[in-house]
């Protein structure tokens, strides 16, 4: 042992660089561990319920109405996942044109439409969880009314007033609506449905996307004038018969694709074969959305700190995690229409705190016309960017109401030159805490609100 | 008498190191140019151009070298593979461009690098400020809560002005050595109470003064040790310290960073006294954290106008920002040169050198410009010859012989 120390400093004294190699070998050691731990702890924000974990049999329907028969029984086996896999998710916040809604509108609000995802990706899990949402809700409604029913049998599927849909007014209500989401031909369709001996007709808006899939863009059709929250009405077949005329759906379906076909530069050659499929209700398509997880925070400060955190690296769906209050995702078999509301409330929160942050609380909830904010759908896309989130600086985080143990907090943060504050309602469980909502009454901070706020105010509130 | 045509390996080691010097005086120049308000538009091929001459001109030397020295050529070439590597990966050119200067540096006098470096940065900062107070370019003057007006004299921000005073007076130090005067190091203090007047630049006047303290130091030893007969020698220890200082330094301002937290006073301190680079610091690393290779970091600072920018976020620390821009191996290349520099200097026993070094490591706890090629002249002097002899009057006198034979065989 002497002798190998002996040679060591006799090394270290011929070469005593090797002493200064060592530090920095050292140094970057301790990088790469911060690095690695780092990656270790980084929890996922997004789990895999029993029910996503179901392989799909089929990757989508090229037939509209079989894609019905699959979703109409999903929707009488209370199979919400399946349900969901039906519709359109990321179709819509991808091929969403956020500023031609706008423009449609003429008046811009923050509830107009879904956040700007295909341009901004930090909206991503907002605009998703409020699709999902909206999708559940029309499940929510059909279970309302036909799902404590014995029997829910589907008797036949039509096509809303054929005619109609042919019309030069209702294509070019079409081509628009296609233009917005994306798609390449949108169908109205109606399916008569008989449970208890009374007869239904339930009505969907479908569309049809990239090489040929169909997918339910919305529950209601507005021919008949229902939306997601009244697309079932009682009906006979008579009326039923009245509705769809005697167009068959393969036939309006090949002669709608026909005309698609036609408006492209380079008719298709060789349209590739149709795929069907005989026993559709048994089919499970891919899984197209995620459960947001839940994540604690040591402290209720920590918590709103791990959250503007994830705000600023642009992972908003991290952020979303800490606003899942005690929702026990991991040991899920299903995924219930609770779960997925929770979501949706707090990515709607989520998606004001943003709104009034970027845009200098320019805008509003109440709607106001482009002319009088002079502005157009793209200018307002714009200003709606968090490009500059990252650069969100936290000053303080103080107490609501330091009488009352109430769990609200206030942050306060410095963002484009100018100071804000905003509302935390917080809460804790046996896992630790979390964001109950993004507001805090005792400081008259609404849900998603971010305040601009003075010099003085600030120095009030830190000092 | 036929004249022989042929060039020598000996003239031809000349010519390229004189080639060498004179790209590295446009390597500056570009880089320093850049940083001032003058409008420029370069030729869109001048950089690449400037950068296939060196190239040819590092490939010509090593072509000529006589010997190759097997530690020295396996140290460049660690370094130029890992900068390389990172800089492939994230796509900071500067890690290209200091391998180009530090390879191309091989076995040139370092008095040789620094004096090119000191008449290229004297002249066009003269040219500068001269240009910038006479109007004929923009003279910004920020004007911030708190603080005096601070003029950055035709360069984009007051403490980039003082950073390169700062570095040419490190490098005119590394020069004069222990003959500096007196009155040298009283200019130092005038320079450094000139920028902290003029420019508000707080830290680079302390980084000024001491430099100015440690000259007077230093030239104290080195005349004490002169007149007891002897050489002056540091004390082993604390050359080895003063070797050590970027790791150590590194060490420190990292370690601040991430342990920074509003919680402990003693760090909210630290912060205060280093105007939030703390802050910032651990910003960044919670942000972006540490990669192998680096990662781009968009940051917004105060430099360029101005006009306050509305956020701001900006790594100030060379140490944090190239460790996080530039990645973990790069970073520790990075040191690696510094430590090389510096036990280099401390075995041959140039003691204003090794001194020099870790000011320059001092100051990269505050400022970012480790790697600016304007800058950052002492990284080049990695592979530089140490001897004291410097060639220029010899080359010259060189040449003047050659070409006096010459004259003399035709006649």
């Amino acid at each position: 042992m002497q002798k190998i120390m002996r040679s060591i400093k006799k090394i270290l004294k011929q070469n005593p660089i090797i002493i200064g190699c060592f530090f920095i070998l050292v140094l970057m050691g301790l990088l790469c561990l911060n690095r690695f731990w780092s990656s270790i702890t980084n929890e996922e924000s997004t789990v895999i319920t029993k029910d996503l974990e179901r392989e799909n049999t089929i990757e989508a329907f090229e037939k509209p109405d079989e894609l019905l028969v699959y979703e109409l029984a999903a929707l009488v086996h209370k199979d919400l996942d399946l349900c969901i896999r039906g519709c359109s998710v990321d179709e819509d916040w991808l091929g969403q044109d956020f500023a031609g809604i706008i423009d449609e509108a003429e008046e811009f609000s923050y509830t107009t439409t879904i956040p700007p995802a295909n341009q901004y990706f930090e909206y991503q899990p907002i605009s998703f969880s409020e699709i999902i949402e909206q999708h559940t809700m029309s499940y929510e409604y059909f279970q309302n009314i036909l799902g404590h029913k014995k029997s829910v049998n589907v008797k036949a599927i039509g096509i809303v007033l054929p005619e109609e849909q042919n019309t030069a007014e209702y294509q070019l209500y079409s081509r628009k609506l296609c233009k917005t989401w994306g798609s390449n031909a949108v169908c109205e369709m109606v399916a008569l449905v008989e449970a208890d001996g009374t007869a239904y007709q339930v009505s969907f808006t479908v569309m049809q996307y990239g090489n040929g899939y169909w997918k339910v863009f919305r529950f209601g059709s507005s021919l008949l004038d229902t939306k997601g929250d009244d697309f079932i009405t009682e009906s006979t077949q008579e009326k039923f018969d009245e509705i769809t005329g005697a167009a068959k759906v393969d036939t309006f379906i090949t002669a709608l694709e026909k005309k698609q076909d036609s408006d492209k530069e380079e008719a298709k050659s060789d349209k590739k074969k149709v795929k069907s499929y005989k026993h559709p209700e048994k089919q499970i398509l891919s899984p197209n959305y995620s459960i947001t997880a839940s994540l604690y925070g040591e402290s209720a400060v920590d918590t709103i700190g791990k959250f503007i955190l994830a705000l600023q690296r642009k992972d908003s769906q991290k952020a979303m995690c800490y606003g899942m209050t005690d929702s026990r995702t991991a040991d899920m078999d299903s995924v219930t229409t609770e779960l997925i509301e929770k979501q949706g409330t707090f990515s709607r929160e989520m998606q004001l705190f943003y709104y009034e942050l970027v845009t200098n609380n320019k805008f509003s909830e109440t709607s106001e016309s482009l002319l009088s904010l002079n502005k157009t759908g793209a200018g307002i896309a714009s200003e709606l960017s968090p490009e500059n989130i990252p650069y969100l600086n936290v000053a303080g985080v103080v107490s609501a109401d330091e009488e009352e143990d109430d769990n609200q907090y206030i942050a306060v943060y410095t963002f484009d030159g100018n100071i804000y504050m905003s509302g935390y309602t917080m809460c804790e469980s046996e896992n630790g805490w979390q964001i109950e909502s993004l507001s805090a009454e005792a400081a008259g901070l609404s849900s998603g609100e971010v305040r601009k706020i003075t010099d003085k105010k600030y120095h009030e509130l830190l000092d | 008498m036929q004249i022989e045509k042929k060039i020598t390996r000996e003239m031809a080691n000349r010519i390229f190191e004189v080639a060498y010097l004179v790209m590295l005086a446009m390597y500056t120049g570009f880089y320093f140019l850049n940083t001032t308000t003058f409008e420029m538009t370069w030729s869109t091929y001048f950089y690449s151009n400037m950068r296939i001459g060196l190239l040819l001109i590092i490939f010509a030397r090593a072509s000529l070298a006589e010997e190759y020295k097997l530690k020295e050529i396996a140290g460049c070439i660690l370094v130029a593979l890992v900068l390389l590597v990172a800089w492939e990966h994230n796509g900071f050119d500067e890690l290209r461009d200091i391998v180009l200067l530090l390879v191309g540096a091989k076995d040139i006098s370092y008095k040789k690098i620094l004096k090119v470096y000191v008449g290229v940065v004297f002249v066009l900062l003269s040219y500068t400020m001269i240009s910038a107070l006479t109007g004929r370019i923009d003279n910004l003057i920020f004007r911030q809560d708190g603080r005096r007006a601070r003029i950055a004299f035709g360069i984009g921000y007051p403490t980039d002005f003082s950073a390169y005073i700062f570095y040419m007076v490190l490098a005119v130090c590394c020069l004069r050595k222990e003959k500096i005067r007196y009155i040298e190091i009283g200019m130092i203090v005038l320079l450094g109470i000139f920028v902290y007047m003029f420019c508000d630049a707080r830290l680079n006047t302390i980084c000024l003064i001491l430099v100015a303290g440690v000259m007077f130091y230093h030239k104290l030893r080195c005349s004490n040790a002169e007149k007891r007969g002897e050489e002056y020698e540091m004390n082993a220890i604390f050359s080895m310290l003063l070797a050590l200082s970027a790791t150590i330094f590194a060490f420190i301002m990292i370690g601040l960073s991430m342990l920074y937290s509003t919680d402990n006073k003693f760090l909210l301190l630290a912060d205060r006294v280093l105007n939030n680079r703390l802050r910032l610091g651990k910003k960044g690393i919670d942000l972006y954290g540490f990669s192998i290779f680096g990662q781009q970091i968009p940051m917004i600072g105060n430099g360029g106008s101005t006009k306050q920018p509305k956020n701001y976020f900006f790594l100030d620390s060379s140490y944090l920002s190239a460790s996080l821009r530039f990645g973990i191996l790069a970073f520790g290349a990075l040191l690696l040169i510094l430590l090389v520099i510096a036990f280099r200097a401390r075995e041959k026993k140039k003691w204003t050198l090794l001194w020099m070094v870790a000011l320059m490591s001092l100051q990269c706890v505050v400022e970012h410009h480790m790697t600016d090629v304007s800058y950052c002249v002492m990284l080049y002097l990695f592979a530089s010859d140490m001897t004291e002899v410097c060639r220029t009057k010899g080359t010259i006198k060189w040449f003047r012989r050659k070409k006096y034979a010459k004259d003399n065989a035709l006649n």
